[in-house]
């Protein structure tokens, strides 16, 4: 069993499709294509995250969308980077970043400026949102892409804005516990990860042992509220240890 | 010399060394940092609107100082990991600037003496106008009392040092230099 989870089940990605229609989240034109990653938690750039990139090429996705944790705990940056530099699509790649991402402060600034300096990065194309929206028309359809940073200060409150104008928004958070932040008179659909479906396939009551509350309440798929919606990620990485069981990385196809 | 008198004077000179090994007051100045080398920027709290390099240009300790480019922003400023957390037997706590404006820049000092966040009335704050040119912070210590409700924080356990410019509508540069907690003796 350690064997499949070391170095069958955490190695392979496959790409799991959700259908936004069915679920009644019509936030972008019948038709368009969202990539959802997250957790990808990169120590290095090799073949496995060639093959990802080659995977999301193949699909063709309008929009890319990164839930955050792009490296390892306090790990180099260099292979995220590289990968990050690939990542492009019609309308955009935006994201935010997670906790593992702030982990080293001073490398942290990385992600968004030249060594040493306020000059935005030339590295990569990846806009980020940090408790901040971006008004996209997509085929003459205007929607909000917010994103929620907890670390950089405030949250839900801060994208009051985008809240009020009723316009439909895609909220990318790295934890789903911000879902909670939103009214569910909102029509707000949130795409997260953090959880990494658990990692290891446990019973509620253990992630709660263990303070892993985002896991009990979270832990993957889609939650309906009222008008909101969330759908958690399992996460393309692993962290701690490199094993799951029975929570297979994957990147998330949202077909509109 | 006669036996009683030696013993008498090995009594005292052990009785000497012992209020002195028991002294807990410093007799030397306790430099927190000099910012000489580069690795010392790990140590900082970095986020945006901050940027922090190590300059050659007006040192008050060794060669090099630490220039602070803060940017329009909240609240953008200098957070340092605290390696010594215990300030008691200080006197005071000291920091050269150097302000390269033309104008003053108003600076604000916290300092926190709880791990967690507490809120404005659970520590300390005070603004110091920094004139163009040089200046020196110096917070004495039997002064740190929390704003507000006057609490005199615990010396023992100060836990987050601090400082700011509120909500700058420009980009300021400032150098600093010699963080250092003094003795009562000097």
């Amino acid at each position: 069993m350690y064997f499949y989870g070391r170095y069958i089940e955490a190695e392979h990605v496959s790409v799991v499709t959700v259908s936004a229609q069915a679920h009644g989240m019509g936030v972008l034109p019948e038709g368009k294509k969202i990539v959802l990653l997250a957790d990808l938690h990169l120590s290095g750039f090799g073949k496995r995250e060639a093959d990802i990139l080659q995977a999301i090429d193949a699909i063709e996705p309008d929009l890319i969308l990164l839930g955050g944790d792009y490296i390892q705990w306090h790990g180099a940056i260099d292979g995220a980077m590289t990968f990050l530099s690939r990542l492009s699509a019609p309308d955009g790649v935006y994201g935010v970043m997670g906790d593992y991402d702030y982990s080293d402060s001073r490398q942290s600034c990385l992600f968004c400026h030249e060594k040493n300096s306020g000059k935005p990065t030339r590295r990569h194309s990846v806009t980020w949102l940090r408790n901040s929206a971006h008004r996209l028309s997509i085929d003459g359809q205007d929607v909000w892409i917010a994103g929620i940073d907890n670390a950089y200060g405030g949250g839900a409150a801060d994208l009051q804005q985008a809240i009020d104008s009723r316009t439909p928004m895609l909220v990318l958070s790295h934890s789903p516990l911000a879902f909670d932040e939103f009214s569910e008179n909102h029509p707000v659909f949130m795409l997260a990860g953090d959880t990494h479906g658990g990692q290891i396939r446990l019973p509620g009551w253990v992630y709660r042992m263990f303070g892993y509350q985002k896991n009990v309440d979270y832990n993957y798929g889609l939650f309906h509220r009222g008008d909101k919606t969330l759908y958690v990620t399992r996460g393309t990485g692993t962290s701690h240890v490199k094993f799951r069981l029975f929570c297979p990385p994957e990147i998330v196809e949202i077909q509109f | 010399m006669p036996i009683l008198i030696r013993h008498i004077l090995a009594g005292m000179m052990m009785a000497a060394l012992c209020l002195q090994a028991c002294s807990t007051s410093p007799s030397t100045t306790q430099v927190l940092y000099d910012f000489e080398s580069d690795d010392q920027l790990d140590a900082f709290h970095w986020k945006c609107h901050t940027l922090f390099s190590i300059a050659d240009a007006y040192a008050t300790h060794g060669e090099k100082s630490l220039k602070l480019t803060l940017f329009p922003s909240a609240y953008p400023g200098w957070s340092p990991a605290l390696k010594q957390h215990n300030w008691r037997g200080y006197q005071s706590l000291r920091l050269d600037i150097y302000n390269p404006e033309q104008m003053p820049v108003d600076l604000t000092v916290r300092i926190d003496d709880t791990k967690k966040e507490t809120g404005y009335t659970n520590r300390y704050n005070k603004t110091f106008q920094l004139v163009p040119g040089e200046n020196t912070i110096e917070i004495l210590l039997d002064s740190l009392t929390t704003s507000v409700t006057g609490r005199p924080l615990n010396l023992e356990t100060i836990h987050r040092f601090m400082v700011f410019v509120v909500r700058p509508d420009k980009k300021i540069t400032l150098y600093l230099d010699n963080f250092r907690l003094i003795p009562f003796n000097l």
